[in-house]
């Protein structure tokens, strides 16, 4: 389809406040989750000489040092910003049904239509998140144990580029497996969403036809705007890298970018989806109707006319 | 052949090595005549060669065995009859019962025992010549930990002693079973590395016979002498292996024999695959030229220049600051099976790479550099890995920071990469801080809580307590008392205070409360800033006038507190906002110390250990305080932070 992705990133601009707003949650949550770091940190760094070899220059030593210091041992509160993270999984599931009503609509909805929509749809994610987490497995485990085997072949010097490749091929295929997952389930949320549709399972079901019956198109749209995303993540971890360790307000600036680009990517791929859906309900409604063909003559039948319109019956 | 060091010494080796039959015949009862040397760059024996080993082995590349036969003629040095005489058996610790893999699985609850694991040697037949076949009176003993199925240490018990200065020859017939390497020796795919696979007589230390079975955390002690080793392996195989190679002889049943000579070395290993890619160059040391044969994988070919520099730079730096490598040769393998990697044997090291290492990881230079450090701290200076494990661990990963400082710069030495850095020395004092306070360096190898404490002691504890040393000596002195220790010591088994008196003997300081401390003890050294602070002197005036710098008189107090139980004398820097700086020495026998200055200028920062020189202090970071507070470090840790659990957020949100 024309235009396709190029529709989809003037939906997402459209309504990009809801970037922000994910941006915002995501920043100010994982600000929160390092409210135990930054008591951890308070009174070991703030008037010692020694932290400035954090800042000057970026010493792993002195930082490893400080890390695992008994009255630090900064890893210990790894667990909060997990926490946190599973808390921004909820609210992503929460919001995701305000997102998509918004690119289905095309307009900007009022704050109440949105989280009535994030409301309505609630339940339906999360029936379809359980539903994916079980599809999930497989990939998962193909990835495990490409990692497992791999990492006893890279013990051998003869094996160990042999097992890089079948590292880099399976993650490849897990992440291939993945990406068609989350398109399938990303059409069976646009499609309940268009189609007001309640009963998920079926929902799912009707999605995987679709996704996998348009897959060439779907997947090369979705992988397009992934590689896009990869290539900006890693221009910036390359600028981040070339930036000196003592400029480290605007290295941080340069991380936060990667971030925001990341959910955009993401929004991106959804609005797509949608359009793309909506095109082909469209493409569906107004293609006449199929007029049936007069059947062939049959010479074994005799044709009789109709009797004259006076003719009273 | 590259081996061109005189016909006559060729035959004179050839000679010795052919007579190991007629020789064994018969009891001898002065020391054997010495061949001129051939491994060696000496024109005579440099140790007491209290042993001669003469092996013929045949390896079957196929099935990973090897069968051999050994000649080892032992001269009683003990000033003692010796009727008593133990052999280390050590492929026979790749057992699921033995001490070795109790312990492994003891200290590593992941590790999992796999058959291919399994090795074994065999001993075949034992005769004493003179004394006939004593195979039945092979006994197997546990002197450690009394494990009946332990298996990697034999005695044998003659019918009549060995005198005192008399010799005795031992032929031993034994079969090797290899299995896959899991630590240091045997197999992966064509890869082959032979350590530890020769029955080997014990060694009589102290006035007893020290033998001990086979560890997960030891290594290895044994005499020094002579190795004359035939080893005939398939043609198509390349050979590393200690000693330098003084024949090869096609066979017609496609193998071929090749014939090694090793003089003053104290072990033999060796290491065969078909496709190494050899690379030599040579060190013009201060004895005479040095061959490095560096044996490669097909797949790091493109680091072979990185592992030369890195012996030429080591080599070069040795020799200047503690004296000559005395071989003709030394074999860098890399290794085709990393758990092979990073070990030491005379004449011959393993390194550790992978194909795709970056220049800024010093992965390869640390092992390559370690494991020649080694020999000097083991080959040479030979002392006892079972007991005194940090003699050869520690003195080399102090020495191994000391060099690749000197190469690298002080803060680069371990890694240098996307303008991350870190030293040598501050990976081994990390180790120190996570095994603080469990056992004392001078503690048995194998008695230590867990393996993870062994190594963080051993290497890390060790390496920096000899940088804190320096703080006490002088940094020039400690290498000076390493050259006097490794001058008088190589070829040698010193035990730790040998050691520790050559610092005090060199250094003309009694050290004994530093050694009590940090060799003998467990203590902790901690100090900090307590507390340190200005305050105006006319506090308590009702209206004081306004401050004014200089003109304005303040106290400022430092407290100093010795958090830990390690009494180590400190300075103290004080810097004031005149500019004016003073520095204290304290001698941290109490627990704390106040200083208190009246000037008409406030504090700036009090420092502890100015110059970062008293490495042993588990925590820099309370050495200091600041009057003006930087958030700069905190808030740069807490962004990355934020990052990495946004990155994460971000990564769960997909799944929403």
């Amino acid at each position: 389809m024309p235009g396709l992705l190029r529709e989809g990133f003037s939906r997402a601009w459209h309504y990009q406040r809801v970037l922000w707003f994910i941006f915002f949650i995501s920043f100010v949550l994982s600000h929160f989750s390092t409210a135990p770091v930054t008591h951890k940190l308070e009174g070991s760094t703030g008037h010692s000489l020694h932290a400035q070899r954090l800042t000057n220059m970026f010493d792993y030593g002195s930082f490893s040092a400080l890390s695992s210091d008994p009255e630090v041992k900064l890893f210990e509160v790894a667990g909060v910003s997990m926490s946190y993270s599973m808390v921004f999984l909820v609210i992503m599931l929460f919001l995701t049904g305000g997102i998509l009503e918004a690119y289905r609509s095309g307009r900007r909805l009022t704050t109440r239509e949105f989280f009535e929509a994030c409301g309505s749809y609630f339940w339906r994610w999360v029936r379809l998140f359980l539903l994916m987490a079980i599809v999930l497995i497989p990939p998962l485990s193909l990835a495990y144990v490409v990692g497992d085997q791999s990492g006893d072949m890279m013990l051998n010097a003869a094996q160990e580029k042999t097992a890089f490749w079948i590292l880099l091929a399976g993650l490849g295929v897990a992440g291939f497996l993945m990406m068609c997952i989350r398109l399938w389930f990303d059409m069976a949320q646009v499609r309940a969403v268009v189609e007001e549709e309640t009963g998920m399972w079926r929902n799912a079901g009707r999605a995987f036809k679709i996704t996998f019956g348009n897959f060439r198109s779907l997947f090369w749209m979705y992988f397009r705007i992934s590689i896009l995303g990869w290539l900006v993540f890693a221009i910036g971890l390359y600028v981040w890298a070339k930036m000196p360790p003592a400029h480290f307000r605007w290295t941080i600036l340069i991380l936060e970018i990667t971030v925001l680009w990341g959910f955009w990517i993401r929004l991106w791929q959804r609005a797509c989806e949608m359009t793309w859906y909506q095109r082909r309900v469209l493409a569906s409604i107004a293609a006449p109707a199929p007029i049936p063909l007069a059947p062939p003559p049959n010479p074994l039948l005799t044709i009789i006319p109709p009797p004259p319109a006076d003719t009273p019956r | 052949m590259r081996f061109s060091k005189g016909i006559l010494a060729l035959l004179c080796s050839a000679l010795a090595v052919a007579s190991g039959g007629a020789a064994a015949s018969s009891p001898a009862r002065t020391k054997p005549a010495s061949p001129p040397p051939v491994a060696t760059l000496s024109d005579k024996p440099l140790s007491e060669r209290v042993v001669a080993y003469q092996i013929d082995a045949r390896f079957d590349a196929t099935r990973h065995t090897l069968d051999a036969t050994e000649v080892l003629t032992y001269r009683n040095l003990t000033g003692k009859p010796q009727d008593t005489f133990p052999f280390h058996l050590y492929l026979n610790a790749f057992n699921p019962t033995s001490t070795f893999m109790k312990e492994e699985r003891r200290d590593s609850s992941g590790f999992e025992w796999k058959d291919k694991y399994k090795a074994s040697a065999e001993v075949k037949s034992l005769e004493v010549v003179g004394m006939g076949d004593l195979t039945s009176q092979l006994k197997f003993i546990s002197p450690d930990d009394g494990n009946p199925d332990d298996r990697t240490v034999f005695q044998v018990k003659l019918p009549r002693p060995v005198a005192p200065n008399e010799s005795v020859q031992f032929k031993i017939a034994f079969h090797d079973q290899f299995g896959e390497v899991v630590a240091r020796t045997g197999y992966s795919q064509n890869f082959m590395m032979g350590a530890q696979w020769f029955p080997k007589v014990g060694v009589w230390w102290q006035g007893a016979w020290n033998c001990h079975q086979f560890h997960a955390t030891t290594e290895f002690f044994a005499d020094f002498g002579t190795y004359d080793v035939k080893l005939t392996v398939p043609q198509n195989e390349v050979v590393g292996a200690s000693g330098v190679q003084v024949g090869e002889i096609k066979n017609s049943d496609g193998t071929k024999t090749l014939t090694f000579r090793g003089e003053d070395i104290h072990d033999f290993a060796w290491t065969a695959q078909p496709d190494y890619n050899v690379f030599e160059s040579d060190f013009n040391g201060s004895m005479g030229k040095v061959k490095i044969r560096l044996l490669m994988q097909p797949g790091h070919t493109s680091q072979a220049d990185r592992h030369m520099r890195i012996m030429q730079k080591t080599m070069k730096r040795f020799d200047e600051w503690y004296g000559p490598y005395p071989y003709k040769q030394i074999t860098v393998v890399d290794p085709g099976d990393l758990r092979a990697g990073g070990m030491e044997y005379p004449m011959l090291i393993t390194g550790a790479t992978t194909w795709w290492m970056p220049d800024g990881l010093r992965l390869v230079e640390q092992a390559v550099e370690h494991e020649f450090g080694h020999q000097y701290w083991y080959a040479m200076v030979a002392t006892n890995e079972f007991e005194d494990a940090w003699l050869d661990e520690g003195i080399n990963s102090y020495v191994e920071c000391k060099v690749l400082d000197d190469i690298f710069g002080k803060d680069k030495s371990a890694m240098d990469l996307w303008r991350i850095t870190e030293s040598d020395i501050s990976q081994r004092r990390n180790g120190y801080r996570s095994a603080l306070d469990f056992d004392p360096m001078a503690r048995f190898a194998y008695q230590y809580i867990n393996e993870s404490s062994w190594g963080n002691v051993t290497y890390g504890k060790s390496a920096t307590v000899l940088y804190t040393l320096e703080k006490v000596i002088g940094e020039e002195t400690l290498k000076r008392a390493l050259r006097t220790y490794f001058m008088r010591y190589r070829f040698r088994h010193p035990t730790k205070e040998d050691f520790l008196k050559t610092v005090e003997e060199v250094s003309g300081q009694n050290l004994r409360w530093f050694y009590d401390q940090a060799v003998y003890g467990t203590n902790v050294l901690d100090y900090e800033i307590f507390r340190a602070g200005s305050g105006r002197l006319d506090w308590y005036l009702q209206k004081p006038p306004e401050e004014k710098k200089g003109e304005t008189r303040y106290r400022t107090m430092v407290l100093v507190h010795r958090k830990g139980d390690f009494i180590f004398p400190v300075d103290v820097l004080i810097k004031f906002d005149n500019g004016e700086s003073v520095t204290e020495h304290w001698d941290g026998k109490d627990r704390w110390v106040r200083y208190s200055y009246d000037k008409k200028a406030m504090l700036i920062s009090a420092e502890i250990d100015p110059e970062h020189a008293v490495l042993l202090d588990k925590n820099f970071f309370n050495n200091s305080y600041v009057r003006e507070e930087d958030t700069a470090a905190k808030w740069k840790i807490v962004n990355y932070w934020t990052w990495v659990t946004q990155m994460l957020s971000q990564c769960l949100a997909w799944l929403a």
